[in-house]
């Protein structure tokens, strides 16, 4: 009886009803979507050795990058070598795609590996046609390339090809990889005699300590894992932060909703107790109501989510590879565990946040057939307690505590607290401006919403919240694009840069580069990952390209003592880290043993979330001996143009494929990964502001529903149906343009927060002080109105249509 | 009272303005028939009536009678399926939905059993509603005599919630009464009230509806309600019988 007067309840208000599941949808969708997207992040660096050798595989690294084929022959010749896997790896591009070329040898110790026709991976690598080395591929990474079995890869712009001869099924670390044979990769690439790591079995650990000496790096399953989740921590801590304040954002729908749905059926409760029904059945079928919508919500969120991420994950593939050197796999991984979970966490969540609302119904004394029901607002005094309560407790956890967590943790808090008194202050907006306009439809309709404070507060606190972020987080993204901009102007010096596709360039070549006509001086840089882990970059610079490091404090002789090889600089990331200051002394493994060096100065660099240590190019070859660099600057004489020179560069013969770009162009490409870094942000605030106006949508029909017998008095008294569809329309342009109101300075403290506290403690690097960037604003605010206004619209329509007779009697 | 009428016809449109022995209400043929799933239910059934300017009339009649239907589409909120229903000359259901509402708010004050107030505005406001609705806003003062008239003017500050039953209603006659409707439509004003405040009540619209010289119609099942009227009709299963 019971479950029938839900469902015939449910029935007559359909709209209710779906907007609860979307809001529901919604944010299980964004929260799902993130949680899948952080495991793809979390896996992709260990993945390919995973498929290879297996989920333990050990890796063997030489500093540089690349180990030659002659320490590979020294190391199997050993007594007790175990297999080793060779592999080499290069970055490619195809379609506009980042992948990786992955050459193994198909007879040394890897997995079976067979293609989904069962063709075996020998015969497919070298099943060569028409002189196109065979690669194969997974079937998700063909799907993304839009290509198919036997179609020929074009990659980058050398216009080398590859044949896909078998695709391979249910392998996640192999996607965006070309597997092939290593010998053909190093002919392709240009690398025969160079590999780029080895492959071992985990059984093999304690050998391999006692035998591979200093010069070359081993790396653990376990320790990649740990590399993968520190690197890539900054951008998952972002996105979680994004994801719960999506559900955050959906639970208030769900709130707005359900509340609505009690308050319709308030006088009905009031019967059934009056006729003997206990507190704890009406409790029962309430929950039972919010378990229903939430299951179906979620378990709709959950199929939502499989898209979503995908979507995100390629939305998140190329700045991932290109800022973290990962390549994520193509689709995410679902696992029935995670699934489970979220769903019962979002029917949890789902029934907490509706526990005001039973706790309201409960209350409801028997026979008490109240026709219409004021929603407990708190007093104000209570409201500022709880504010200042929660803003306090949130600072003080950022204050006491300097890790990521607390700063997302002291954030939430703040934002709560804010939230908290949004509706106070909003609604006393409304009340200042419906009085400055009492006597025309928008004061009265103004007036009237003031008076549904309590239905609507939840809709304005979301929908505020969501603006906040969006414009907060629009501020902090242009603020740190800005700064970035300015930071890379600022450390190229140089006219322009030289570097050898896929490889490094000898001492000899950067002599000729460096001799060529026109050419006045010449910097050289040099990166390296040493032994525990730390980046090391050494600097060939002139004098005149020292400005370019901007140093963090007080530091005049960090210029003399760093060229002198008397002292090291390092990034701010790696200072924040490791909680470096100028005079401290930092121990690196170098072949001659730990060299202990004082820090000359922290400068400040958005290159790398890890940070490095820079040390003069000489100091660098006194330890390592490796006089080759990676990318050289060139400093051009007057009547010399980069162009030009570049024409000569192509006429040098380098020996590889030379490439060569100004600094207006790094800066281009710089900043063109930088946003396609922040393009999951967006679209994350954006799919929040979306879930805002459901909430917004949701509340409105709800307020017009029940406020169904007010619009009806006024249709009697002669309020035409479109001056109530006009009334009902400012009401929710008059809401919106309050919630704009009260996010605003939201969104600063939003901008600060996430400038100040959240990208130190994430990502290690800080943002120069300035006034936000007004571009944000000027962006939201307008669509805000318009998307607000019509999203009142449908509420408004509904409202003005209804029968007035009707509704002139509810309630009798 | 004759004067009375005249003020309110020239405070509108000299179109408007009409002959007092000109029928205020004029329904011929009124039939309206709601539709229950495959059954019809014809709450009126070919009913004629007149109402002159100043008379006060009663409608009375069982539950389900046609009552209040026959009030709705007096005010022009329902049309009638045949017959037509004129108000001042005018043919209400030939008039499109906004000029409907339009003469409404100009022409009629409605009275509702359950006072219909605006819960979210003072009771002063919700006398001030009707003003703003027709673009004629009534002065303070023209709303501190109306109200001290109906005793409710140490009330008008405040909200639906904080007043009795009785002084709802009173407040509800006086949004009814401040635009000088030419007709007030009352439906069982006393329904919801006590026996001493429905005598009140219906003491006091009285007098202010003969005050104004403005027609009353008045559905009631009231005996006491129905006796202050000049003239009482019964309806019977949607037909009209004299009494």
């Amino acid at each position: 009886m019971l479950a029938r007067l839900s469902r015939a309840f449910f029935y007559r208000h359909p709209a209710q009803v779906l907007l609860a599941l979307i809001g529901i949808a919604a944010g299980v969708a964004v929260v799902t979507g993130v949680a899948l997207l952080r495991g793809a992040l979390v896996e992709s660096l260990d993945a390919v050795s995973a498929e290879l050798v297996g989920e333990q595989a050990l890796v063997v690294r030489h500093p540089s990058g690349r180990l030659d084929v002659d320490t590979y022959a020294r190391l199997v010749r050993q007594p007790g070598a175990p297999d080793f896997v060779p592999v080499l790896r290069a970055a490619v591009r195809s379609d506009g795609q980042r992948l990786e070329v992955v050459g193994v040898d198909p007879f040394s110790g890897i997995r079976t590996l067979t293609g989904a026709d069962g063709t075996g991976l020998s015969t497919a690598l070298f099943n060569e046609s028409g002189g196109i080395p065979s690669a194969v591929v997974s079937a998700s990474t063909l799907e993304l390339l839009d290509s198919g079995l036997d179609s020929v890869l074009t990659l980058d712009e050398s216009g080398r090809q590859v044949r896909v001869t078998a695709v391979i099924r249910g392998r996640p670390g192999l996607d965006r990889r070309l597997l092939m044979d290593i010998s053909r990769a190093q002919a392709m690439l240009d690398e025969r005699g160079w590999v780029s790591e080895l492959l071992a079995p985990p059984e093999s650990e304690a050998w391999l300590r006692a035998n591979l000496g200093d010069e070359l790096l081993l790396v653990t399953a376990s320790g990649q894992r740990a590399s993968a989740r520190q690197l890539t921590a900054g951008m998952r801590a972002n996105l979680t932060a994004m994801s719960l304040l999506a559900l955050a954002t959906g639970l208030f729908v769900v709130y707005s909703v359900l509340s609505f749905l009690m308050v319709q059926r308030r006088r009905t409760f009031g019967l059934l107790r009056a006729l003997g029904m206990t507190h704890g059945r009406l409790a029962r079928l309430l929950i039972g109501e919010v378990l229903v919508i939430a299951a179906f919500g979620a378990l709709a969120g959950l199929v939502a989510s499989t898209v979503l991420s995908d979507q995100l994950l390629r939305l998140i593939a190329a700045p991932v590879a290109e800022v973290y050197g990962q390549l994520p796999p193509a689709a995410t991984n679902p696992t029935p565990w995670l699934y489970a979970g979220i769903w019962l966490a979002a029917l949890a969540a789902a029934v907490a946040v509706t526990v005001p609302v039973m706790r309201e119904a409960l209350q409801i004394p028997p026979g008490r057939l109240v026709r219409s029901f004021v929603v407990h607002v708190l007093p104000a005094r209570k409201v500022l307690a709880l504010t200042v309560l929660l803003v306090t407790s949130g600072a003080a956890w950022v204050a006491l505590d300097a890790r990521l967590v607390a700063a997302l943790g002291g954030l939430f808090l703040v934002l709560a607290g804010v939230i908290v008194a949004i509706p106070m202050i909003g609604f006393g907006l409304v009340r200042g401006l419906a009085r400055r306009t009492a006597t025309t439809l928008p004061g009265r309709a103004l007036r009237l919403l003031e008076t549904a404070r309590g239905r609507l507060s939840p809709a304005l606190a979301a929908l505020s919240l969501a603006l906040a972020l969006a414009i907060g987080m629009g501020m902090m993204i242009l603020g740190f694009r800005a700064a970035v901009g300015d930071w890379v102007t600022r450390l190229l010096q140089a006219d322009m840069y030289v570097s050898l596709e896929s490889r490094s360039l000898a001492r000899e070549q950067v002599d000729r580069l460096a001799s060529l006509e026109g050419v006045e001086a010449f910097s050289s840089v040099r990166r390296t990952r040493l032994a525990d882990g730390t980046t090391l970059t050494a600097y060939d610079l002139p004098a005149r390209a020292w400005s370019g490091f901007e140093l963090l404090g007080e530091a005049p002789e960090a210029y003399r003592q760093f060229s002198a090889g008397d002292a090291v600089l390092v990034s701010e990331p790696l200072a924040r880290r490791q909680g470096l200051a100028i005079g401290d002394i930092v121990e690196l493994p170098t072949p001659e043993g730990p060299a202990r060096v004082p820090i000359a100065a922290v400068f400040r660099d958005y290159s790398s979330e890890q940070g490095f240590v820079a040390v003069s190019g000489d100091l660098y070859r006194r330890w390592f001996d490796d006089h080759a660099v990676d990318s050289v600057g060139l400093y051009l004489a007057d009547g010399m143009t980069p162009a030009e020179l570049g024409r000569r560069i192509e006429g040098l013969a380098l020996g590889g494929v030379a490439q060569w770009i100004t600094p207006a162009g790094i800066r281009r490409e710089s900043l063109a990964v930088f946003d396609r870094t922040f393009r999951v942000s967006w679209a994350l605030a954006m799919l929040v502001g979306l879930i805002a106006l459901v909430a917004l949508t949701s509340a409105l029909l709800a307020q017009g529903l029940e406020r169904s017998r007010e619009h009806a008095t006024l249709r009697a008294l002669g309020l035409s149906p479109a001056r109530l569809f006009g009334l009902v329309t400012v009401q929710s342009a008059g809401l919106t343009a309050v919630a704009l109101a009260t996010a605003l300075p939201l969104a600063v403290l939003i901008h600060y927060a996430l400038s100040l506290l959240i990208q130190p403690r994430a990502f290690g690097w800080s943002l120069p002080a300035g006034l936000p960037p007004a571009e944000p604003v000027l962006w939201v605010v307008p669509v805000a109105l318009v998307l607000g206004t019509l999203t009142g619209l449908y509420p408004a329509w509904r409202i003005g249509r209804r029968p007035m007779i009707e509704h002139l009697r509810a309630g009798r | 009272m004759a004067d009375d009428c005249d003020d309110v016809c020239h405070d509108d449109n000299r179109d408007d303005c009409r002959d007092e022995r000109q029928p205020v209400l004029r329904a011929r043929g009124v039939t309206r028939t709601y539709h229950d799933g495959n059954q019809d239910i014809r709450v009126l059934d070919s009913v004629d009536l007149e109402v002159s300017a100043g008379e006060k009339l009663a409608i009375t009649g069982e539950s389900g009678s046609g009552k209040s239907t026959f009030l709705h589409l007096a005010a022009g909120m329902d049309l009638p399926d045949a017959g037509t229903m004129e108000l001042l000359g005018e043919h209400v259901n030939r008039l499109a939905e906004p000029e409907r509402t339009r003469f409404r708010a100009r022409h009629i004050g409605l009275v509702f059993q359950d006072y219909n107030l605006i819960e979210s505005l003072s009771a002063g406001e919700n006398i001030e509603l009707v003003g703003w609705l027709t673009g004629r806003p009534a002065s303070v003062d023209d709303i501190r005599r109306l109200a001290a008239e109906l005793g409710i003017d140490e009330l008008l500050g405040r909200r639906p919630d904080q007043l009795s039953g009785g002084q709802q209603q009173r407040v509800a006659i006086a949004r009814a009464l401040i635009h000088q409707p030419s007709l007030v439509l009352a439906d069982e004003p006393t329904g919801s009230l006590d026996q001493a405040s429905a005598e009140q009540v219906m003491q006091v619209l009285s007098q202010s509806v003969d005050a104004r010289g403005c027609a009353l119609v008045l559905v009631t099942h009231s005996e006491t309600a129905a006796a202050r009227c000049d003239r009482r009709v019964r309806l019977r299963a949607g037909k009209l019988e004299a009494t």
